[in-house]
């Protein structure tokens, strides 16, 4: 399983709907608005200060 | 309405309302049709559902100027008669503008309809009418009163000329008699030129008007004082016929140059004619003929094959192939369909078709070139203004000579005062250099129409001068050189797909995306009639491309970096790929399932006509320069295809500006050839502007030169014709002074001596007129320009 950098949610990367490649790495996420915010500043998320926890607006709700 | 969803949202919204039986809408033509039972619920209901549904219901506004109010009672008279009106939402009628405001729902009252209303409660509708151009009534007026003017100097000038020649009364009665015709001529034609001096006097300068002033003054006093005073200049012959016909030579060459005026922008009006003089309206739910000014916008015009447009506007109905050669010079007729924008002027081909009118009068693409043409006649080119200064520093030294050639007469030879007097009205006569201020306006007047005829707007006079001494033109690549959207040139599958397979299956993987490299591979995929189905997934993948799942496998699409992310070997595809990437083709990879299945590559094309254009330019001596984005190899491609030798890549849009000025701290003369919109500060940095674009664009504002047409041809006509402009303007100035200057030693009887014939003031103002004209119709030989190509 990886993580969504954005919203902290566990995402299965076979089944993953949202992924995007950084530096030639792929990330993975549970909704398309995780995904914007993390292409918008991938450093801020990397870096792990972005990440909101249950509060980010991504829709999923943290689940 | 943004998307489906909103459709959805609104058609949910309205089910839900009691007494509607069935609410569709449609997303496309943004309408909502509601079928609805008007005994449970009416149409205030429905609107108010929409808004609070959190979308707009549109009504459309006119004003309209209504006559035969006379009271307020009759406001409220129509008011009602209009709110009454379905469709009509609300209608204020402003008593003492004479105005209706009403906002309506065309779709439920025609702007026909509601003038019925209207005028059926007893009111009429004042349409409103296009306004003659103030500027072309100032000059109407201003031929009419030269006209007159003319015609009382010349009534007033003759007699004396029989006075002084058949001499039927005693000397000094005839004297008098010249006298009292000549103070009108003297005081009232000559009015305008005292006006000037003292201006120019105030500002310390001297002008024409002073060297006239001066002239005709001197001859007038002179002959004022013999004609009241005989004993002072015993026998002496009065001047009063040389003031007067002096006044009249000079209102005749101002009538004439007024006139050239008037012709010379000739061309605006054949602009002007193009328009259509008719227009096929639907009122009251017919079809009916109406003059052009009386379309107003909202109208639904109709207009069969082979039929003129009239006004600009939305196609509503029909499908046609329409001429716009008037406006772009395109001669390929252009397919129109429901939803395009028309324009005005333009011929409608090949099938009927019904719009509505959106831009009307003033407001046309047409009416916007004659206004753009309009100005540039009215700005003044540097070499006038050089002109100007010259004289300014002539007229001082002109009187000068005069002086000093008639005291020299007087004392030294020792002539007659009559004679020293005659000398110096001579000399500041022949000089006056009016035909030196109408040596350039009348050049670029005729330029600037040609430029316009030719789908080259000409914007001011500098441009003209500045093109002259043109040596560097710079283009920008990107949708100037090239036509700014990429095509696909190459499919290179590998063995175990297809071209079409390959094309077919990128076409899907692009298919989302909103990138302009997929755009191009969709097109392709759509000429050749590919059926292209969505994927099930689809992720963009910002700097290495886009993979999608479709049928359940994978496709990846994009650069050597995707591939790597995806440990895929590209070995085979290699060096094809470095190939296409030195002939400035972007390629890209595709991989199915795991596999790499081949690459396809996009490009940017050339427009027909580029190569050509630089061709033409390096021919006239040009320094050829292309500027872009891109990066070198990519740039050089493309410049080893057109012929450009030297290129500027890499460099960033703010950079352009920056780039033209040091071309320019090299000493040349720069024009940037641009699209207009991000070149535009480069534009304007550039010492000529060159805008490419159609005539809609907001381009038009931004440079010096417009060309019309989307052909770089262009730009070489552009040049030659400012230089023929030019040529013409430097031939003009010649045949100024040379008139100024050759008579200047006649006038001051230099050649006396010889010929005995002393220079008579009345053929210097002769000479002077026929200076003007000489110059005026030089001007007019440019109308033969055609562009050399």
């Amino acid at each position: 399983m990886a993580k969504d950098l954005v919203c902290g949610m566990d995402v299965d990367e076979k089944a993953a709907k949202y992924k995007t490649l950084y530096n030639g790495k792929y990330y993975y996420f549970c909704a398309a608005g995780c995904k914007k915010s993390f292409e918008s500043n991938p450093q801020l998320y990397l870096s792990g200060a972005g990440s909101k926890g249950h509060n980010c607006s991504c829709g999923c709700g943290g689940h | 309405m943004t998307c489906i969803n909103c459709a959805h949202t609104i058609e949910k919204a309205l089910s839900k309302l009691n007494g509607i039986t069935q609410a569709t809408v449609n997303l496309a033509a943004e309408k909502a049709i509601v079928n609805y039972n008007p005994d449970i619920v009416d149409q205030k209901a429905i609107e108010e559902t929409i808004t609070g549904a959190g979308y707009k219901v549109i009504h459309e506004k006119i004003n309209l100027q209504v006559g035969g109010m006379t009271c307020v009672n009759c406001a409220k008279t129509i008011e009602k008669a209009l709110n009454s009106r379905e469709g009509v939402y609300n209608a204020t009628v402003v008593f003492a503008a004479e105005k209706v405001a009403v906002e309506y729902n065309p779709d439920q009252i025609s702007l026909a309809a509601i003038k019925k209303v209207i005028q059926d409660v007893g009111y009429t509708v004042v349409e409103p009418k296009p306004q003659e151009g103030a500027e072309d009534k100032a000059r109407k007026h201003h031929i009419q009163r030269l006209k007159l003017l003319l015609t009382a100097s010349i009534s007033l000038t003759v007699p004396i000329i029989a006075l002084m020649w058949l001499s039927p009364l005693p000397m000094e009665q005839t004297n008098i008699l010249m006298f009292l015709l000549a103070t009108p001529v003297q005081f009232v034609m000559g009015w305008p030129f005292y006006v000037g001096t003292y201006k120019g006097l105030k500002n310390k300068t001297a002008n024409m008007d002073t060297l006239i002033a001066m002239g005709t003054s001197t001859a007038y006093i002179y002959s004022t004082v013999v004609t009241f005073s005989p004993k002072l200049f015993p026998n002496a012959a009065v001047f009063f016929d040389t003031a007067t016909m002096i006044m009249t030579f000079i209102l005749l060459g101002k009538l004439l140059d007024a006139i050239a005026k008037g012709r010379t922008s000739e061309a605006i009006r054949k602009i002007m004619g193009l328009q259509a003089k008719v227009a096929r309206i639907i009122r009251n739910d017919q079809e009916i003929e109406v003059p052009i000014d009386e379309v107003i916008v909202g109208d639904i015009v109709i207009v069969h094959p082979g039929e003129k447009i009239p006004v600009d506007g939305t196609v509503i109905e029909g499908y046609s192939g329409v001429d716009e050669k008037v406006i772009t010079g395109e001669s390929i007729p252009v397919e129109k369909k429901v939803g395009d924008q028309i324009v005005g002027a333009t011929i409608n081909k090949t099938g009927m078709l019904k719009f509505r009118a959106t831009k009307v009068g003033k407001d046309t693409v047409l009416a916007q070139i004659i206004n753009l043409v309009e100005d540039a006649l009215t700005s003044k080119a540097p070499v006038q203004r050089i002109a100007d200064v010259a004289s300014g520093y002539f007229v001082p030294v002109i009187i000068f000579t005069a002086t000093l050639s008639a005291l020299a007469w007087y004392f030294l030879v020792g002539e007659s005062f009559i004679f020293a007097l005659t000398v110096f009205i001579a000399v500041v006569v022949v000089a006056c250099p009016c035909a030196l201020g109408l040596a350039t306006p009348t050049a670029i007047m005729v330029g600037v129409g040609k430029g316009a005829e030719n789908g080259i707007l000409i914007k001011s006079g500098e441009a003209l001068e500045a093109v002259y001494k043109l040596k560097t033109v710079v283009f920008d690549k990107t949708g100037t050189l090239t036509k700014g959207e990429p095509e696909v040139t190459e499919i290179h599958p590998n063995k175990t797909f297809t071209e079409e397979q390959l094309l077919q299956l990128a076409a899907v993987a692009e298919k989302n995306s909103e990138h302009p490299l997929g755009a191009a591979i969709l097109k392709k995929a759509k000429e050749k009639g590919l059926k292209v189905e969505d994927p099930e997934l689809f992720n963009a993948l910002p700097g290495y491309g886009v993979e999608v799942t479709y049928q359940g496998g994978t496709i990846l699409l994009g650069n050597r970096k995707l591939m790597e992310a995806n440990n895929l070997e590209i070995d085979n595809l290699e060096a094809e790929m470095t190939k296409l990437e030195e002939a400035g083709k972007t390629a890209m990879l595709i991989a199915v399932n795991g596999q790499v299945a081949g690459l396809i590559a996009v490009a940017d094309t050339l427009k027909e006509n580029s190569a050509e254009a630089v061709a033409k330019l390096k021919q006239m001596g040009l320094e050829v320069i292309m500027i872009t984005g891109d990066n070198q190899r990519t740039a050089n491609a493309i410049a080893s295809q057109i012929g450009v030798s030297r290129v500027l890549a890499e460099v960033l849009p703010s950079e352009k500006a920056s780039e033209i000025k040091r071309l320019q701290a090299e000493n040349k003369v720069v024009a940037m050839v641009g699209d207009g919109i991000n070149d535009a500060p480069a534009l304007a940095q550039a010492n000529i502007g060159i805008a490419v674009g159609s005539g809609t664009d907001i381009a038009m504002e931004t440079g010096d030169i417009v060309l019309i047409k989307n052909d770089l041809r262009d730009v070489v006509v552009a040049i030659q014709l400012s230089r023929a402009t030019m040529k013409k303007i430097r031939q003009n100035l010649f045949w100024a002074f040379f008139y100024n200057v050759a008579l200047i030693p006649l006038a001051a009887g230099a050649f006396y001596p010889i010929l005995h014939v002393l220079f008579n003031p009345v053929y210097a103002a002769a000479a002077m007129a026929s200076s003007s004209v000489t110059v005026v119709s030089n001007a007019s030989l440019l109308r033969r320009f055609k562009p050399k190509l």
